[in-house]
């Protein structure tokens, strides 16, 4: 059996996009809401065709997640899949509306057939397998920029009917921030830390390392010590990182929520009953200000 | 004309029970504000104030009525129905269903977070049942008296935007910063109806996913320990152990 499956993109990070959806029998076809550019890019992917939505000039694109899905909607999709980006979140939410199916959030993996999606739930204490027709998946990790095939499919363009509800007043640029949900590995750092200006300790970790800096949300919200964009956790981002080294942070769920899908997780705390240390792969019980100095020397020494 | 604030209001996922063979018992946890509803509820506080309209608040659940009267809900329509465990469809349909109960509620605000399922997908699909623009991750929310402005930071701006017309606008835990009630408020509170509605009287039929095979994960971390008394040895044998797991 064959499926009619649709890929939903936002931007070009649909690479684990595409992959799951080539598990799944039959063609695969991507809509795009976004410029041109963003159309021609995905139009050199291994898909069917491109059904290209552009918004009009210097409009916002959370307008058109309606019409988006109903176009989508009317070529009666088996599976679709998208991944967490506020955009794309609000038209698989009126995917959902549409179609009249169940909303599957936090998929890890597609299986065919027939379309069955692997999940994790409970702040990922628990994996499931479920199925629904049609099959409405948000995957977690879209992937990065997909690899671009030597010829162009078909891009067909429908045109927008300008939105009335919202309308841009400001757009002003600020430095890209950190992108913590692509980072291979990451230190995050939370109220264990006596100082704002004890953050230069966490800086040269995640430089042996070649790590991102992140924090607890406490860190951010209560003190200020980090922008906001690097909380880790429930309120904050759910990221995937190979390596995730967290100093100084107690494990408390919301923030635990947020590295469930982390391949190894370190931690460093003074306090052996600190409940990360149920929740880690590595852990070194210790002052995190003579641990953090200490493990950046031991990373810059050789290989035995 | 009203502003609305949704509460998601969910079971902490510390207390679900996972059985060995992955089935979820909800029986005995307690659900709580979910840790933007109350900054949802500012946000609607001070909006509906400075638009001199109501603030409305819709919960599932009775209890937490009483808690979004304290913060500043000019009055709650609760459903009478425990919904921990539920889908984030039902959750949505529910206060979808709530929401067209309240006359002219054009702006309806909710908290951003991700609850129990960890995918922060209710105010997308409670804007989609609503049939109108979602705005996710909102870092600030204003009026002039009679427009909302509501300020996103993207990946690389700031993005504010005005809001004409019907909305659901989902804020982040930094859009406002949430009022702790003093006994005064909480007084007061108790003075401001609470409206209690039935689950059958909402007529919601949210689709569900058909469930097909669940298991534990959480049993897969096995920490090793080093003793950071010797923090240069912890160190080196951390280091070890991520080489030869190739961590590092």
């Amino acid at each position: 059996m064959t499926f009619n499956t649709w890929i939903i993109a936002v931007d070009n990070r649909i690479a684990d996009l595409l992959a799951a959806a080539a598990t799944v029998p039959g063609e695969v076809h991507v809509a795009v809401l976004g410029d041109r550019d963003l159309a021609e890019e995905l139009a050199r992917t291994d898909v069917a065709d491109v059904l290209w939505f552009e918004p009009p000039a210097g409009s916002v694109v959370e307008e058109y997640a309606g019409q988006v899905a109903e176009a989508v909607a009317a070529r009666k999709p088996d599976v679709v899949l998208t991944g967490p980006q506020d955009a794309a979140r609000l038209i698989a939410g009126r995917l959902a509306a549409q179609l009249r199916t169940p909303l599957i959030t936090s998929v890890q993996s597609i299986e065919a057939d027939p379309p069955v999606a692997t999940r994790l739930t409970v702040s990922g204490s628990v994996e499931q397998t479920v199925s629904a027709s049609p099959l409405l998946a948000v995957l977690d990790s879209p992937g990065g920029a997909p690899e671009a095939t030597d010829a162009a499919v078909t891009i067909d363009q429908i045109v927008l009917a300008p939105g009335t509800t919202i309308s841009m007043v400001s757009a002003v640029p600020r430095a890209a921030g950190a992108d913590l949900s692509t980072a291979d590995r990451v230190v995050a750092v939370g109220r264990g830390l006596a100082a704002k200006t004890d953050l230069g300790l966490v800086r040269d970790l995640a430089t042996a390392l070649g790590a991102q800096v992140a924090g607890s949300l406490p860190l951010a919200e209560d003190l200020g010590w980090l922008d906001k964009d690097l909380c880790v956790g429930i309120s904050g981002k759910q990221i995937s990182p190979a390596l995730y080294l967290a100093v100084g942070i107690s494990g408390q769920m919301q923030h635990m929520a947020g590295v469930t899908r982390a391949q190894k997780v370190v931690a460093i705390n003074n306090d052996p009953e600190a409940l990360i240390f149920g929740k880690c792969d590595y852990g070194i019980v210790g002052d995190l200000y003579a641990v953090v100095p200490a493990l950046v020397s031991a990373l810059g020494e050789p290989r035995a | 004309m009203a502003v609305v604030v949704a509460f998601k209001w969910a079971p902490d996922p510390q207390d679900g029970r996972v059985a060995d063979d992955g089935a979820i018992d909800w029986s005995g946890a307690a659900t709580s504000a979910v840790g933007d509803d109350a900054v949802a509820v500012e946000v609607a506080r001070q909006t509906a104030e400075s638009l001199g309209q109501e603030a409305v608040g819709i919960t599932l659940g009775r209890k937490n009525a009483d808690w979004a009267l304290a913060r500043g809900a000019d009055r709650v329509i609760a459903v009478d129905a425990d919904l921990a465990g539920a889908s984030d469809d039902l959750r949505a349909a529910v206060l979808a269903a709530l929401a067209r109960r309240v006359d002219g509620a054009d702006t309806v605000i909710i908290g951003d977070s991700a609850v129990d399922s960890g995918a922060a997908v209710v105010p997308s699909l409670l804007a989609a049942t609503l049939g109108r623009p979602g705005l996710l991750g909102a870092t600030g929310v204003a009026t002039d008296g009679t427009a909302i402005t509501v300020e996103r930071r993207t990946r690389d701006a700031v993005v504010t935007v005005k809001v004409d017309g019907p909305a659901v606008i989902a804020v982040a835990a930094d859009a406002a910063t949430p009022r702790v009630p003093g006994m005064r408020d909480v007084l007061m509170a108790r003075k401001r109806p609470i409206e209690t509605v039935e689950l059958a009287e909402l007529g919601v039929d949210a689709p569900g996913a058909e469930l097909l095979t669940s298991r534990r994960t959480d049993s897969g971390r096995q920490a090793q320990l080093f003793d950071g008394a010797d923090p240069q040895q912890a160190a080196r044998q951390l280091v070890a152990a991520l080489r030869s797991a190739e961590a590092v």
